[in-house]
């Protein structure tokens, strides 16, 4: 009896997180269908997922935040990893330079976000020191990076943020593959380029493509940067849901639920999605997890 | 390809391992490199395949310098304990990565890395998947993965360790097998005494980072460079006796020597104990240990000396039997008494 009540116990915080989770997606999908009867909305209806794919902001939005996604996923994923392999080519796997490599995890996304205008800006330290430097004749001149429809900016503070977090996330995994495998290739005549590249990559391969998700679902719903360092118009899906959801016009909510439930399922897609990868990459490679 | 290794010094970081070690290995010899855990073998060996950078000395493989090249560059091939196999691979592709490597096309090269896994008597195994195969399997895979590699020197890293004990005298003698017909100059790390004993053209003693002897393993067993070397193979019997004027006197022991006078331990093993024939040295039975192939009889003598010697299982020994042994000394290893 007691034995139970302490797993319980030690249950509870992940019950309680969970239950919020589940009642705040049960909410959204309700009030996506038009259910809310606090505004006299009793009948449930599909009405307002035809509107969301039949707005074109809904549809910029979503293919803006796509784009934001999957750069920044697919460049943190490939310098992250380069990042990685310098260390364990340098043997920097542990102490001071793991603590440096750390260090912008922990900085908030907002503050990522002023960084990024200090330094990258029209008025910015690069401007600065390209004018300095006297490659520029004006700050005008500096390309416009930031609050471009190309979302460039934003990208660029992902970047700042991601290229950390996977070379952080892969390298224990990739030092583990490179000091026994990695060094039976090259035992057996591989260069040390080769070696990574024949073992160490795809055996890497699974934990790579984990990291590179996390960055995508993350950055696909990610509200901070895009709101600071993106364009007016068009905007990131998760800012456009933000102002529809925030919308003085009370009845315009199941609109902003509806496109929060699109969200949410393009996010349970490319989770299942990456559980299938995720399980065929794992049974070609040996059952390495 | 001879190995010659000049005043060799490595380690991991500030942790010096070896140190000042010279040792040479003949073309097409079978060295084991003997000691107990932690005693650098398994260094030196990385040290000579490259994976260890040397701190100091230098290795010359067939003449050239390879202190400093590559690992892949070296032309040694080690086969590790815990095996190593690429599990994205199959097992032919496994075997086939070393001429992968050496740029060998894919027809040729999976041609004859079906050859090898045939040496290896693993012949049909190559489309599987090295997580499908046993230790034994896993094991002989890795070896012909290594000799795909065409190695100048085979290094191998306690390989037989993790194997159960038939399977492991099935690897000691499909190695010994391949390492003729494939005309290699191979070193092997042990700390299984019996095992570096019986393959081996030399074995090379080592204790903290040093070489202590090198020698063949008859020479290695009954005549030890000294008394840790003696003891390392266990088992040995020390009598206390004196050298005077040429000749060595204990109980019941005297010969002619070349040592100096003073007083020595007298260094025996249990197959000088004869017990088959009357002698002058009397002994009395304390214990009878039944082994199943043979019996191990402890036997106390009268200056309280006690030898473990194995006999067979069907001689009848009881706790209690007293008897008068030969010594067969041979010739004697006599260890200065500094205590």
């Amino acid at each position: 009896m007691k034995r139970q009540t302490t797993i319980f116990l030690l249950l509870l915080p992940f019950l309680a997180v969970t239950g919020i989770v589940l009642v705040s997606i049960w909410n959204v999908l309700v009030q996506s269908l038009g259910y809310i009867p606090a505004f006299g909305l009793t009948k449930p209806t599909l009405d307002y997922y035809i509107q969301v794919f039949s707005r074109a902001d809904f549809l910029s939005a979503v293919w803006v935040s796509v784009r934001i996604a999957l750069w920044s996923a697919v460049f943190s994923v490939c310098l992250g990893v380069l990042l990685a392999m310098a260390l364990i080519k340098c043997r920097k796997t542990r102490g001071g330079m793991l603590y440096a490599v750390r260090l912008p995890i922990l900085v908030p996304h907002a503050v990522v976000a002023v960084f990024v205008i200090q330094i990258l800006s029209q008025t910015g330290l690069a401007a600065r020191f390209a004018h300095a430097l006297g490659f520029l004749e004006d700050y005008s001149a500096f390309p416009q990076l930031l609050f471009t429809p190309s979302y460039l900016g934003t990208i660029l503070a992902y970047l700042w943020k991601e290229i950390p977090f996977v070379a952080y996330f892969v390298l224990a995994f990739m030092s583990s593959i490179s000091d026994t495998l990695g060094e039976a290739a090259e035992n057996l005549g591989a260069s040390s380029l080769r070696s990574f590249w024949e073992v160490t990559l795809p055996l890497s391969v699974p934990v790579i493509s984990r990291a590179g998700l996390i960055i995508f679902i993350f950055a696909f719903g990610g509200y901070e940067l895009p709101l600071l360092l993106g364009s007016t118009l068009p905007k990131a899906l998760s800012v456009q849901t933000y102002l529809v959801y925030m919308s003085p016009d009370l009845l315009q909510r199941p609109l902003a639920m509806a496109m929060n439930g699109v969200v949410l399922l393009l996010s349970a897609g490319m989770a299942l999605a990456y559980s299938m990868v995720i399980y065929r990459l794992n049974r070609k490679v040996g059952g390495v997890k | 390809m001879k190995l010659v290794i000049e005043n060799l010094n490595a380690g991991y970081d500030a942790d010096v391992v070896l140190q000042d070690l010279s040792l040479s290995v003949e073309a097409g010899e079978f060295l084991s490199l003997l000691g107990p855990s932690g005693c650098g073998k398994s260094t030196l060996l990385k040290t000579i395949a490259g994976i260890v950078p040397a701190a100091k000395g230098s290795v010359f493989l067939d003449g050239q310098d390879i202190t400093h090249l590559p690992i892949h560059k070296r032309g040694t091939t080690v086969l590790f304990q815990d095996i190593r196999l690429f599990p994205h691979r199959s097992v032919v592709e496994n075997v086939a990565f070393p001429l992968k490597m050496q740029g060998v096309p894919k027809g040729e090269r999976l041609h004859r890395a079906e050859e090898l896994l045939e040496k290896v008597q693993l012949a049909g195994y190559g489309n599987r998947r090295p997580s499908e195969l046993s230790g034994g399997q896993q094991q002989r895979v890795a070896l012909a993965r290594a000799l795909a590699a065409k190695p100048k020197l085979l290094l191998l890293d306690e390989p037989f360790s993790a194997l159960d004990e038939n399977l492991r005298e099935d690897m000691r003698t499909l190695v010994l097998q391949l390492k003729e017909e494939f005309h290699m100059t191979v070193i092997l790390v042990t700390h299984d005494r019996e095992e570096a004993l019986s393959m081996s053209d030399r074995v090379a003693l080592m204790f903290e980072g040093s070489l202590i002897q090198c020698s063949t393993p008859r020479q290695v067993y009954s005549h030890p460079a000294s008394r840790q070397a003696a003891d390392y193979f266990g088992n040995c019997v020390y009598i206390p006796g004196k050298v005077e004027g040429g000749r060595f006197t204990a109980s019941g022991i005297c010969f002619e020597t070349d040592a100096a006078d003073g007083s020595y331990d007298l260094m025996l093993r249990p197959g000088c104990l004869d017990t088959e024939t009357e002698g002058e040295y009397p002994v009395q039975v304390e214990r009878v240990s039944f082994r199943g192939s043979d019996l191990q009889v402890s036997f106390r003598a009268s200056d309280g000396t006690l030898w473990k010697k194995t006999c067979p299982a069907g001689a009848d020994w009881r706790p209690g039997d007293r008897m008068k042994a030969g010594l067969q000394i041979g010739e004697p290893v006599l260890f200065l008494r500094n205590y």
